[in-house]
């Protein structure tokens, strides 16, 4: 991918403006979606322009973030819920080719991937960065 | 494989899910929690270790579950404060040679590692997924990572 490529973030939470920063280091085209100016500021200044105010969930919030020319969406909002009606919207309206929402509670990924929609679970993903860890310490005695 | 004695501090879903697979992969391993209810967590058919029910920000309580005989310590509560400060007295105060924590705030983690302790941060670990998904633009529905 490169600058031509637009990724959409909604979600202008802890998530969202790592992932935000990340994918601008990478050469990406980035839209964050933030429910207030307020959360739009913690964007870094050379994302300022990048913010889109309002409900991910609206169709002119949709409609301001390109999500038309999107490569890709991610759904990193707070609420579980949100993240999935936000995937399968980005799939099943805008036909963008790489979607996925984060869901905190590690439960419902299962549900959601029933219904077609690829999860980032970050306590799940913790836990196994714990596990691995942990066994790699058990095998060689070295923590990294 | 070497059998650590492992002390984990909270019982919530991230302390509970480790203690259990620690206890199964046939490590020694102490719980910590204020809780007591938090200790349903732990399976009665592979968690093996033992329950501390107290506030392990209080030595005596630390010292209550062993750690003096602990080789590792993970901290795993939903307050940043609360990891770093157990983290510390662990490594600081009781020596402890190796000890991680679970920070959610991803610009601590440089003072956590000045601090000799590992990290993990779930905000880093999500970004990182999401990242890998790109990657490999898979595309495919229903995955999970």
């Amino acid at each position: 991918m490169d600058g031509d490529r637009l990724v959409v973030l909604a979600g202008c939470n802890a998530i969202g403006l790592c992932l935000a920063a990340r994918l601008d280091r990478m050469g990406l085209g980035v839209r964050v979606v933030a429910q207030s100016t307020g959360r739009a500021a913690l964007l870094p200044a050379c994302l300022a322009d990048a913010a889109v105010i309002g409900d991910p969930l609206a169709r002119s919030t949709m409609q301001r973030s390109e999500l038309a020319a999107a490569d890709a969406l991610f759904a990193t909002t707070d609420h579980d819920d949100r993240n999935a009606a936000l995937a399968l919207a980005g799939r099943r309206m805008f036909a963008i080719p790489i979607v996925a929402a984060h869901v905190a509670d590690p439960g419902r990924a299962a549900a959601y991937g029933a219904l077609g929609i690829t999860t980032v679970c970050a306590e799940t993903l913790t836990a196994s960065v714990f596990t691995q860890r942990v066994r790699a310490l058990a095998a060689t005695g070295i923590l990294s | 494989m070497k059998t650590l004695a492992i002390l984990i501090v909270g019982c919530g879903r991230l302390g509970s899910h480790l203690a259990n697979l620690m206890s199964a992969d046939g490590h020694g391993v102490v719980v910590v929690d204020r809780d007591e209810n938090a200790m349903s967590r732990l399976s009665s058919e592979v968690f093996s270790g033992y329950r501390v029910v107290g506030d392990a920000a209080e030595p005596a309580v630390l010292r209550r579950a062993r750690i003096e005989h602990t080789n590792l310590v993970i901290t795993t509560t939903d307050d940043d404060n609360t990891n770093l400060m157990v983290a510390i007295v662990a490594r600081r105060v009781f020596g402890v040679s190796h000890v991680m924590a679970r920070v959610y705030d991803p610009a601590r983690e440089p003072m956590y590692r000045e601090l000799g302790i590992a990290t993990v941060c779930p905000t880093l670990v999500a970004v990182d997924g999401f990242c890998a998904l790109l990657s490999r633009a898979t595309g495919a529905a229903g995955g999970a990572v």
